[in-house]
């Protein structure tokens, strides 16, 4: 096929931009139903106590207040449900109440909710509540939750451990350790995280008494997860009797994709008074209220021959999860258990995760969910070989890489990789990085009082998985062309990528091609965003659609042509018979009598049959001065493989994110709460995110192995840019700490106070 | 008196005589306007997703200027051109700002879009080829949580490519926008009432004065970007208020061979421009000052009369030897600045007096200054401690010193016995050692969220020690991005 102008492989300019360029953009924020009132929800200041609302009367009779909601008020609600349950762990899964009873479990934990007129009067009312606190000791983070005696979060999970599973061979694993010339062994500790899109959650309830009819408005990652578990699980109505809807999103990263407390707390309210009932998360309440991630604290160890070949591997996961289990809390630990072999090949493979309840905010998937953490500590274990074994880290990963020769590679974790040359992407991101230029780089910052290091991570991660998309492709009748599809743009650019999946088929400009997404009526099904599957789902089902479209447009236009099927072209935007200029337009095709709805729409579906595989390496080089322990990223080079480039503007983009939220994890964010389990780090001004000085320039590339499983070779590029950043840019810290002051480990974020306790630690100052 | 606020928004002129007296612009454009495109990201300054773009007129000249549009009060807007994301476009045509970032792909989901359109806005029209640098400075006050940053700067770059500035819309507007709003101007004091409260901007000094005296009660208010927080976070409801916003005597400054007078209310950004240009360690404190949107809004005298220990100005200023004017009713009177601050809190500031200005010596030839900031990240972060340093010099001895600290004691404070330990010393790493030693006696700072106090003792210590080493030993580098480090 010819390649088409605004088709696949483009770097086409993106259609949303010209809304998010001038203002125009909606984000749930920015509707204001009629009549529309407003909500606050009032949150616990203690991590765990007894509570009691003595008194609801001062604040329903305040200025402006139409309704007060408190547990009791929702008896007839199901809780909030946990979906994330690994396959073949038993466990306990604790009550998530839309409202907390009795007992509050986190600081933020909600308590009640006020509606009034406006949201000061709200606000003002929520204080005339008399709410009764009675303290209990909290378990504050992991660590304090695993100690002996610990405050237990839930009386049915003794020790606050959910469950303890393991995967792999113990036995054999055993064996080979013991018998192993080199034991390599690491404890590393992946910082908590708050997601922190710009875009602050916000949900509006709307109910029809007439119809019966509720309807949601959030920002969300896909409305019809949110729709099946608030309708049947929380409300228990049909699920046709809720419409959700989602408008632009200002950012989701996985943590916008849970059902949260607000947005069945908004519908309740909405019915009880008869009007729309907005809530909009304030920074503040965002820090508290929605899921954090990452969260483990991992011990990992690796047995070698002599040689530096891995024979065997272990590792044990402890997951924080928070008070109560969010979505998928339970699944992504598992999930970057199953990823923990990365791109090695290793003679056998134990691990063990445990999830640890504490009182903290919940934790859930959070961009990469799982195999970040799973990458860091591999990565992390990996150089710590080499440094043991006085083996260069590119050589020992050269060494233990599964070769394109083994694919298809069936892991000790029971996946299966089905393409990708590890080695390759290695290579040529050290040639990029002028890695053999490195040295004299080092002296040279040496001279200036300057310790350099560089960092590689290998990664190899698992996309777009599990449930398929079923979609459309319509023409309309004045020519243009519309997509209904159930994945649910975060920012990605779903407009403009998926456009051109169908421009390169019809070859149409992509403003002629618009999309519906974010509306359970008009999209019938969907998955929405999530596991980097928008992209490698959506668009080889869309492919799918637009093949089956073209096939219908043709057999119209040859009857309206009188020609036979096989002597037609599409061509700028019409279809012709081939080396004439006879043809019919799209408009005029859906104007011809014979064009039934029918015939004008092509429904398709895909389901993915395996995960894809993207794979790449990083290498990071880093600067740290040792007099304030500052360290900035002076080099990012990278070679990733995604299978197949769709756009390569919007990938870049969709990568270069990605290692912006990596660099942040590794140098600067953190959730600290303190013995108490208050959230110290619950501002802007205390959570620090990377600003624009902080992130370097990327030079960025692609070695595509098309993916075997998807069928346009797309593997999904969501998640890798954080998959693989945090371990390089942590392996080029310790290792410029190492060439300076011998230091082998040290924990994310690598804030100057760190560096520079470690330094002085080591002995380096006088 | 006048009971009607004037501002132009976009082409629109607007005349209200209702608002809440504490309104800010993000809300009252959200709100009551209904106009979505600017965005709120955190409601106190951090986050820039509420960015706009306010053209003043300074000493008669139209200046455009990216500020927050959350922490700033409608009111305090009498007589500005106010821009947002949404006036920008004419007809079919994007401004150059914004086609630079759709052609560079520097939005994705698009809500921290508005905001940067409008901090690279002001820049555009202000800056000639700013370097990377630059831009990231101007970008520190705008997070971005999906684009890793370096579109928007090369969309920012690019903007430059074929400068074409002359047929900038904006531009084109400007003077025309100009007489505009000095046809607004005038001697009457703005006074806004609503059930919540009293709003007044007087228009000079004098009305100020006399306004101050008959409500002492009254919250002054410079650039709000601290009394806009008591209000959006802090929920207090501050009655009366009084802007002084619009008295330009008090923005104006002098420079004399001895010094400069800045009036209380110059901006943080001009006392940058001023000041800076006297030592790049000054340059650094301020480039580090918040972010650009807050050093366009805040003031040198808000930043003294907040009287907050951890302010970034007043160690400095205290070791330059700044004094301070202040003023009630007809009456002014001049004291040293470190005499300001009393206690945590507390400050020698009678009720109806007010900060008029701030007299800062020029360094000498013959003396030293050291200054630096200690956050937990490099910029846009208030400070866990900040210490400034000067001595007299006479040929290789201190003839005299004064050393500055904030964030060791509960006000921004001069440490006496470390001074005494190096005048009449000859200067050098061992005579900087015993200050350093000193200075344990001097303070007993606090442990807080920001540093321990272990870390702020050892820290205040070593930043003496590396003075030293960096006035006498001028070939170690020794502060962050010092040997251009930077994105190498
Ligand atoms: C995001 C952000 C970052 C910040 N970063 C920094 C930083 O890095 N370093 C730092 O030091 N500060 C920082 N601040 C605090 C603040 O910006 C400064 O203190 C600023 O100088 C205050 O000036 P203003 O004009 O905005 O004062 P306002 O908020 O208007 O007033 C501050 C106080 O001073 C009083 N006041 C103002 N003018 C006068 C006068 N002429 N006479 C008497 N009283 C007066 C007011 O009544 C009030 O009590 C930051 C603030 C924000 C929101
Ligand atoms: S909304 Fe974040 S700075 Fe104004
Ligand atoms: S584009 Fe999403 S925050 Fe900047």
């Amino acid at each position: 096929m010819k390649v088409m102008k605004f088709g696949i492989g483009q770097p086409m300019r993106r259609v949303e931009d010209l809304r998010f360029i001038t203002g125009k953009g909606q984000y749930t924020d920015d509707i204001q139903p009629k009549r529309a009132t407003f909500a606050y929800v009032l949150r616990s200041p203690h991590a765990h106590a007894r509570f009691k609302i003595s008194d609801t009367a001062a604040a329903r009779a305040a200025p402006g207040v139409l309704l007060v909601l408190t547990a009791s008020d929702l008896a007839h609600l199901g809780t909030i449900p946990c979906n994330g349950v690994p396959d073949d762990v038993d466990m306990v899964l604790p009550d998530y109440p839309v409202l907390a009873r009795d007992i509050v479990r986190h600081v933020g934990d909600a308590v009640a909710l006020v509606v009034a007129e406006t949201l000061a009067e709200a606000r003002e009312a929520a204080e005339l509540l008399e709410v009764t606190y009675s303290s209990l000791p909290a378990a504050s983070g992991i660590t304090a939750a695993m100690a002996v005696g610990a405050p237990q979060v839930w009386p049915d999970v003794p020790g606050n451990v959910g469950y303890d599973t393991s995967m792999g061979d113990a036995v054999k694993t055993e064996a080979a350790f013991a018998k192993a010339a080199k034991v390599v062994s690491i404890d590393v500790v992946n910082n908590r995280v708050v997601a922190n899109y710009m875009e602050t959650r916000a949900a509006i309830g709307e109910y029809d008494a007439k119809r019966d009819v509720f309807t949601l408005t959030t920002g969300s990652q896909g409305v019809h997860g949110i729709r099946k578990t608030v309708a049947q699980t929380i409300l228990k109505i049909d699920t046709l009797k809720l419409h959700v809807k989602t408008p632009d999103v200002g950012g989701g990263f996985g943590t916008k994709g849970f059902v949260y407390r607000e947005y069945p707390l908004v519908l309740e309210a909405a019915k009880r008074i008869g009007r729309p009932v907005k809530w909009v998360a304030d920074r503040s309440e965002h820090f508290v209220s929605d899921a954090q991630g990452r969260d483990n604290i991992t011990t990992a160890h690796m047995a070698l021959d002599a040689r530096g070949r891995f024979l065997a591997m272990k590792v044990d996961i402890l997951g924080g999860v928070g008070a109560y289990l969010s979505a998928f809390a339970p699944y992504v630990p598992w999930l970057g258990m199953s990823m923990a072999t990365g791109c090695y090949d290793i003679g056998s493979f134990f691990g063990r995760t445990r999830i640890v309840y504490s009182h903290t905010v919940p934790v859930d998937a959070y961009r990469g969910a799982g195999r970040p953490e799973a990458a860091y500590v591999l990565e992390r274990l990996v150089d710590a070989c080499a440094r043991e074994m006085k083996m260069p880290p590119e050589k020992i990963r050269a060494l233990n890489f599964v070769t394109p020769k083994q694919m298809p590679y069936e892991t000790l974790t029971n996946r299966t990789y089905d393409v990708g040359d590890f080695a390759g992407a290695l290579k040529a991101a050290l040639a990029k990085a002028d890695y053999a230029g490195f040295s004299k780089r080092a002296k040279l910052a040496s001279k200036a009082g300057k310790l350099r290091g560089i960092g590689i991570a290998s990664y190899i991660e698992c996309t777009a998985w599990g449930d398929g998309e079923e979609g459309s492709v319509e023409l309309r009748p004045d020519g243009t062309f519309l997509m209904r599809v159930g994945t649910q743009s975060n920012g990605q650019g779903h407009e403009t990528a998926y456009a051109q999946v169908v421009a390169h088929y019809l070859d149409v400009p992509l403003e002629r091609i618009a999309l519906i997404q974010g509306d359970s009526v008009q999209v019938p099904t969907g998955n929405g965003t999530g596991g980097s599957r928008s992209i490698p789902v959506g668009a080889a089902m869309l492919t799918r659609a637009s093949v089956i479209l073209v096939k219908q447009l043709k057999d119209l236009a040859s009857d309206i042509l009188e020609t036979a099927v096989t002597d037609l072209e599409i061509e700028d935007g019409a279809i012709r018979v081939a080396g004439t200029d006879r043809q019919v337009t799209y408009g005029q095709i859906a104007a011809s009598p014979k064009a039934s709805k029918a015939k004008l729409k092509a429904t398709a579906e895909f389901v993915p049959p395996e995960a894809t595989y993207p794979n790449g390496t990083h290498i990071c080089e880093v600067e740290i001065d040792p007099q304030t322990g500052e360290t900035s990223v002076v080099g990012y080079h990278l070679v990733d493989d995604f299978g197949m480039t769709l756009n390569p503007l919007l990938l870049a983009g969709q990568v270069h994110g990605g290692i912006g939220q990596g660099i942040g994890q590794a140098l600067m964010e953190n959730t600290v709460f303190d013995g108490e389990g208050q959230l110290i780090s619950a501002s802007l001004m205390d959570y620090a995110l990377p600003r624009a000085d902080h992130l370097p320039s990327y030079d960025f590339e692609t070695r595509n192995v098309p993916s075997t499983t998807n069928p346009m070779g797309l593997k999904g590029a969501g998640e890798a840019g954080s998959i693989g950043s945090s371990p390089a840019v942590m392996n080029a810290v310790i290792d410029a700490l190492y060439r300076g002051y011998g230091i082998t480990t040290l924990d994310m974020p690598a804030t100057p106070h760190k560096i520079f306790e470690a330094i002085r630690d080591a002995g380096g100052y006088r | 008196m006048r009971s009607i606020l004037r501002f132009y928004l976009g082409d629109t002129l607007h005349e209200i005589d209702r608002c809440g007296h504490t309104q800010t612009l993000l809300d009252w454009l959200r709100l009551k306007q209904r106009q979505c495109g600017t965005k709120e990201g955190c409601n106190e300054g951090d986050c820039g997703a509420c960015t706009v773009v306010v053209g003043r007129l300074e000493a008669g000249k139209l200046v455009y200027r990216a500020i927050n549009s959350c922490i700033v009060f409608l009111a305090t807007l009498d007589g500005c051109h106010i821009l947002t994301v949404e006036n920008l476009k004419t007809a079919d045509t994007l401004h150059p700002v914004q086609q630079a970032m759709v052609n560079l792909h520097a939005t994705q989901c698009g809500f921290c879009t508005p905001g940067i359109v409008m901090s690279l806005l002001a820049l555009w029209l202000n800056e000639n080829h700013p370097t990377v640098a630059r831009i990231e400075d101007v970008l520190a006050g705008n997070l971005c949580r999906c684009t890793g940053y370096r579109p928007i700067v090369d969309a920012a770059l690019s903007l430059y490519r074929d400068d074409d500035r002359e047929s900038d819309p904006v531009l084109i507007n400007a003077s025309a926008i100009a007489g505009k709003l000095a046809a607004m101007q005038d001697q009457q004091t703005l006074h806004l009432s609503d059930p919540e409260g009293v709003f007044f901007a007087p228009a000079n000094l004098d009305d100020l004065a006399s306004l101050y005296s008959s409500h002492p009660e009254a919250t002054l208010v410079a650039g709000s970007t601290d009394v806009g927080l008591w209000v959006t976070k802090g929920m207090q409801r501050l009655n009366p208020i009084i802007s002084l916003v619009r008295v330009e005597d008090l923005k104006s400054v002098h420079e004399t061979e001895a010094g400069f007078t800045f009036g209380a209310m110059v901006s943080l950004n001009t006392v940058y421009e001023r000041l800076g240009a006297m030592h790049p360690h000054i340059r650094e404190l301020l480039r580090r000052f918040g972010s650009e949107q807050v050093r366009n809004s805040g003031t040198i005298g808000g930043n003294i009369a907040n009287g907050s220990p951890i302010g970034d100005l007043p160690p400095l200023l205290i070791a330059l030897g700044a004094s301070l004017t202040l003023r009630s009713g007809q009456t002014s009177r001049t004291i040293p600045l470190e005499t300001f601050f009393i206690n945590y809190k507390v400050q020698d500031r009678a009720p109806s007096e007010f900060v008029e200005c701030i007299t800062v010596p020029k360094l000498g030839t013959d003396e030293i200054l050291n200054v630096s900031k200690i956050s937990k990240r490099f910029d846009e972060d208030i400070s866990a401690l900040c210490g400034a340093f000067w001595l007299k010099m006479s040929g290789s001895t201190v003839s005299a010193a004064r050393i500055a600290f904030g964030g060791m004691a509960a006000t921004p404070k001069r440490a006496q016995l470390a001074e005494q330990e190096l005048v009449g010393h000859i200067w050098s790493t061992e005579v900087a050692d015993r200050a350093a030693r000193a200075l344990a006696t001097d303070f007993a700072p606090l442990t807080d969220l920001r540093a321990t106090k272990d870390y702020r003792s050892a820290v205040a210590g070593n930043l003496l020690r590396r003075f030293a080493v960096e006035t006498l030993e001028v070939h170690v580098p020794t502060r962050v991005n010092q040997v251009g480090a930077h994105n190498g």
